[in-house]
């Protein structure tokens, strides 16, 4: 009868044990390596900022036992916090250099800013609800990550007093480049935009301006199977 | 009072209370499949038709269970039964909005918890039919020798209630429809309980009353999945519902927001302001921008889009658009200097609200002279009209990013082989019809497309299709554009032009490959495959594709279901987890069937082994039954998805079907009982309906196509007619069957109820996967066989009842 008590009670108390037990340094590292290196992101500073940057801070309470995990998490409002190798590609994506100006329109969880924070000199990013906004601005404060800014604002309009900006992450994506955005990109800036459902991003839209032509060029996540296979079968 | 009036006055009694709560159960069933379009997707009704079953299976295995113990009771159990069916209707969707219960497809393949709260919803909403089949099935345990009657009674209140169901959702909110449907059961069972001994029943029937006035003054909200397009327009700022309007066309919400704005695919050119738009959601998801009045303002976004590459071509007088929306591309064309607009728009609650209190918002819009809006279905509107038009256009199509598949299941039925021909049939000499979509990684829509495209040129004989074609791509957008006659230098230059001026990329345009490229793909090899779809390789490439481009047809018409099943695995290899993404919609069917599959064997089949099964026969018993359930439900489905083509709506099509079907089955069955059926007329009975069944397969299709352009009144004639002539027949081998099995050996009763139930039940589910997979022909096909496989099961045993008469 002790043993089957003590089973019960070791049961119960197991998921706060192996809660307790996870090294979220070393989860961090090993999403790090098999993750983001393994599938081709090279740039140092990114994969110093993504070691840095404690994901697990950034999602709900519930998940935070996933948030080394190789996928996308809900954080609500039909939002999620994205891949860690999709915040690592398009951070490399933008070839960010110390001296940065970055807007993000899309705070959401602030993970992504975060991120960035780490590797230029300042960070200005938009949230348009309110209630993520608030979030993620305590848990920047409370983070100390004191060159981010941000605001609870309409995105279409960018930050404008702050602009022009080196680079635009454009996390919330509409069917629509707001055009104040393309206004305040530098010349010779990048403005990179994930495309895809929720749990589903597919693809990067890299958005360039150089000698008054404004180009965009299609970055996969994932490489699908040439599409013109078949044709000589 | 004789005994004989004393009789048919409590028969008279008994038969309407069946028919009320028949009535409720199929009102309720239809009510909840609109809970589910709204809340979640609209491939959940298939689910839902599974959960009634599921109930009415389950019944049959409980009431073999506990048969003496619960006719013993059956003068308290009868009205108990029904109150509780009727108070179960009146929270159950309350109780599923809990947080403990609350299931988001959207997650099921990202949270392990949604697949328990999904099976805790099934159990939950399973209860009002299981407690509403077991009055039913107690009835018909217990009247044995009038089970034509009651059967008769149970299927016209089914019929009725399919009608009722329409006529509540015209009147009620979604909200308020679950209580109110639940005051039949209430009724029913009140008209039950004996005076004498009824005052706990009585009680209960009163406190159940009570609970439903409760949901009435205290309504729950009805929120949409948090990853529904309305959920994220209200989390805009300043979002609110400004209008709301609940019909079976489904409930009409219009948000307005100041930060919402439309503007497909801008072009990155465009340095003007986009303005907010108020935007109409249908069952929560985005159906249509509301254009802005000020006609003075020459700057409509869509000029900045690839939509606008018809107008680049042409100038058309006559423009025909279908999903017209609330008026965005009419307010379009109406920009670009056409004549005559014809809006095809099936929703006439969008068209009421643009007519009505938005009608000066639009600048009225549809009102404008040149503006004609017909409430009908693109289909029959083409059947119906003989005007030539210089433009079709089609709506938009994909979703921005790329969808989840939540389509997949949704029948296209203007983007298939024959719709595209019966467009191109109403072009004048030199019209263009124009097909845009999103494009979409990986490419799927924009390969179907020029498949579909491709095809029918090569149907119409047109030995160079490129000639006739042209398409342009922006960051965001594909366009194609189909001309009557062959494209000429002006119109090259035209689009070439246009390609400049906003940044834009010609696809299929001779001499476009040495341009300079605004939005390179990172395999740009796509487009060279969009341009060999038009070449002698285009099966080839089709079939040798990792998803289904395969030409949809009126017979297949699933345009947006792209998974091929055998690619699962290599598709889970490349993308993980987030492949479900891709095709959501296929693979949560597919894990309802699974579910279903196992619930129904647990509710109903494992029980009935505590029974055992005595006597021989068993084969015959499986087979026949087995087959019956099959064969009547791929009947049901395949006619409802014919119907909703034909009616030109889902809601109605499904409440038509079904209650054409239970009506017409319910005679059938009364007509059956009359009869004095002898064996050999059973099996020459099955027969004909599984003959029927093949003429069915081989020719329904074509009847309807042709009959399209029929007035609403001949519709509603030839679908009763189409409906319940075999229905008709198919009321009559069950009833049959379940006396005959009774004759022999009452234990094998509930077997056979159990059998049936429990094949109907994932028989809803298979039936859409075999469409899919195979085609509406195919299903029907299985009907037939399901049938002859049942014909076959009691021509074997027809020695084991000689001369036997039912």
């Amino acid at each position: 009868m002790m043993m089957y008590r003590l089973l019960l009670i070791f049961l119960l108390c197991f998921p706060f044990v192996v809660h307790a037990q996870i090294d979220y340094g070393k989860a961090r590292e090993t999403m790090v390596l098999n993750d983001i290196i393994s599938r081709g992101v090279k740039d140092k500073a990114t994969l110093d900022a993504m070691r840095n940057v404690p994901r697990h801070e950034f999602v709900p309470q519930e998940l935070k036992q996933r948030a080394y995990r190789d996928g996308p998490l809900p954080i609500g409002y039909g939002q999620t916090i994205s891949q860690p190798y999709i915040v690592a590609f398009m951070t490399e994506a933008i070839a960010p250099q110390r001296d940065f100006k970055v807007l993000e329109v899309g705070t959401g969880s602030g993970y992504q800013a975060a991120v960035l924070s780490q590797i230029v000199d300042s960070v200005y990013t938009i949230e348009i609800i309110d209630a993520l906004y608030g979030q993620a601005k305590k848990r920047l404060k409370d983070l100390n990550y004191d060159n981010i800014h941000i605001k609870n604002a309409d995105g279409y309009y960018g930050w404008e007093n702050k602009g022009p900006f080196d680079a635009i992450v454009v996390t919330a994506a509409a069917e629509f480049v707001p055009p104040p955005l393309i206004a305040q990109l530098k010349e010779g800036g990048r403005m990179i935009i994930p495309i895809g459902t929720p749990f589903a991003t597919q693809q990067l839209l890299l958005v360039t301006k150089n000698g008054g032509k404004t180009k965009t060029r299609n970055l996969m996540f994932v490489r699908f199977v040439p599409f013109t296979r078949g044709e000589g079968s | 009072m004789s005994n004989s009036r004393t009789y048919s006055y409590d028969t008279f009694r008994l038969g309407l209370s069946i028919s009320i709560i028949s009535a409720a159960i199929v009102a309720y069933e239809i009510q909840l499949m609109l809970f589910f379009t709204i809340v979640q997707w609209h491939h959940f009704a298939y689910m839902v038709i599974s959960i009634a079953l599921l109930g009415f299976g389950a019944s049959g295995t409980l009431l073999s269970l506990f048969r003496n113990e619960m006719l013993k009771r059956v003068d308290w159990l009868l009205p108990f039964f029904m109150i509780s069916s009727g108070l179960m209707m009146s929270i159950s969707v309350r109780v599923s909005r809990m947080d403990f219960l609350l299931f988001d497809s959207y997650l099921l393949f990202v949270d392990r918890s949604q697949f328990a709260r999904l099976l805790g919803s099934y159990l939950l909403f399973f209860l009002p039919f299981l407690m509403g089949s077991l009055a039913l099935g107690l009835v018909f345990v217990k009247k044995v020798a009038q089970i034509g009657t009651f059967y008769f009674s149970d299927m016209l209140g089914s019929g009725i209630g399919g009608i009722l169901a329409i006529f509540l959702l015209w009147h009620l909110e979604p909200v308020d429809l679950p209580w109110v449907i639940a005051l039949m059961p209430l009724l029913a069972g009140a008209m039950l309980i004996k005076k004498k001994g009824g005052y706990l029943l009585s009680a209960y029937a009163l406190l159940a009353l009570g609970i439903c006035f409760y949901q009435g003054f205290s309504p729950f909200e009805l929120k949409s999945s948090q990853f529904k397009s309305i959920s994220y327009a209200l989390n805009l700022p300043e979002a609110k519902i400004e209008a709301q309007q609940s019909s079976p066309y489904g409930l009409v919400q219009v948000v307005s927001s100041p930060v919402q704005r439309y503007a497909p695919g801008l072009s990155l050119s465009y340095v003007q302001e986009i303005k907010p738009s108020k935007v109409i959601f249908n069952n929560g998801n985005w159906y249509a921008a509301i254009p802005q009045g000020n006609m003075d303002d020459n700057l409509h976004v869509l000029n900045y889009s690839t939509l606008a590459l018809p107008y680049v071509l042409e100038s058309p007088k006559n423009v025909l658009i279908f999903q017209a929306g609330a008026g965005f591309e009419v307010a379009h064309a109406l920009k670009n200097k056409a004549a005559h607009i014809f809006a095809i728009e099936p929703n006439a609650i969008v068209t009421r609200l643009i007519k009505g209190p938005y009608a000066q918002y639009t600048d009225s819009l549809f009102y404008r002279p040149e503006v004609q809006v017909y409430n009908t279905s693109p289909r029959s509107y083409l059947k119906q009209s003989d005007k030539e038009f210089d433009l079709i256009q089609l709506p938009l199509s994909g979703a921005f990013g790329g969808s989840v598949g939540l389509n997949a299941l949704h029948e296209e039925n203007l983007l298939t082989s024959e719709a595209l021909l019966e467009m191109w049939q109403k072009l004048s000499p030199e019209g263009i019809i124009v097909l845009s979509s999103f494009i979409d990684v990986p490419p799927r829509i924009i390969l179907k497309n020029a498949a579909l495209i491709a095809g029918m040129l090569e149907n119409l004989h047109i030995t160079d299709p490129l000639e006739h074609v042209v398409a342009v791509r922006s960051w965001a957008t594909l366009t194609y554009v189909i001309k009557k006659t062959a494209l000429g230098p002006k119109d090259l230059l035209a689009v070439n032009r246009f390609c400049d001026d906003y940044g834009f990329d010609p696809v299929l345009l001779p001499g476009s490959e040495s341009k300079e490229t605004y939005n390179t793909l990172e395999d740009d090899a796509v487009f060279s495959l969009v341009r060999k779809m038009f070449g002698p390789k285009r099966s080839r490439l089709i079939e040798a594709n990792d998803f289904n481009i395969s030409i949809p047809s009126d017979n297949r018409p699933y345009f947006y279901q792209f998974l091929r099943l055998k690619n699962i695995v290599e598709q889970y290899k490349t993308l993980g987890e987030r492949s479900a993404f891709l095709e959501l919609g296929y693979l949560i069917v597919l894990v309802t069937l699974i579910q279903l599959f196992l619930l129904a064997f647990a509710l109903i089949i494992v029980p009935l082994f505590k029974l055992g099964f005595k006597g021989d026969q068993k084969t015959w018993v499986l087979f026949y039954f087995s087959g019956l359930g099959l064969g009547y439900m791929f009947l049901e489905i395949v006619l409802i998805k014919y119907f909703e083509r034909f009616l030109g709506h889902p809601i109605y099509a499904v409440a038509t079907v079904i209650s054409v079907m239970l009506i017409s089955s319910g005679l059938g069955s009364l007509y059956s009982s009359k009869l004095n059926l002898e064996i050999k007329k059973l099996i020459r009975l099955i027969a004909f309906i599984s003959i029927l069944i093949i003429g069915y397969a081989l020719s329904l299709g074509f009847l309807l196509s042709q009959t399209a352009g029929l007035p609403l009144w001949g519709k509603l004639i030839l679908t009763v007619l189409a409906i319940g002539i075999p229905a008709f027949f198919m009321g009559m081998p069950f009833p049959v069957g379940l006396q005959l099995v009774s004759k022999k050996n009452q234990s094998q009763v509930p077997w056979a109820w159990g059998i049936n139930g429990c094949v109907s039940v994932i028989s809803t589910s298979l039936a859409t996967v075999i469409a899919v997979e195979f085609g509406f022909t195919v299903v029907l096909l299985l009907a037939a066989l399901a049938y002859f496989i049942a014909f076959m099961s009691i021509f074997s045993v027809r020695l084991y009842f000689p001369n036997s008469t039912v």
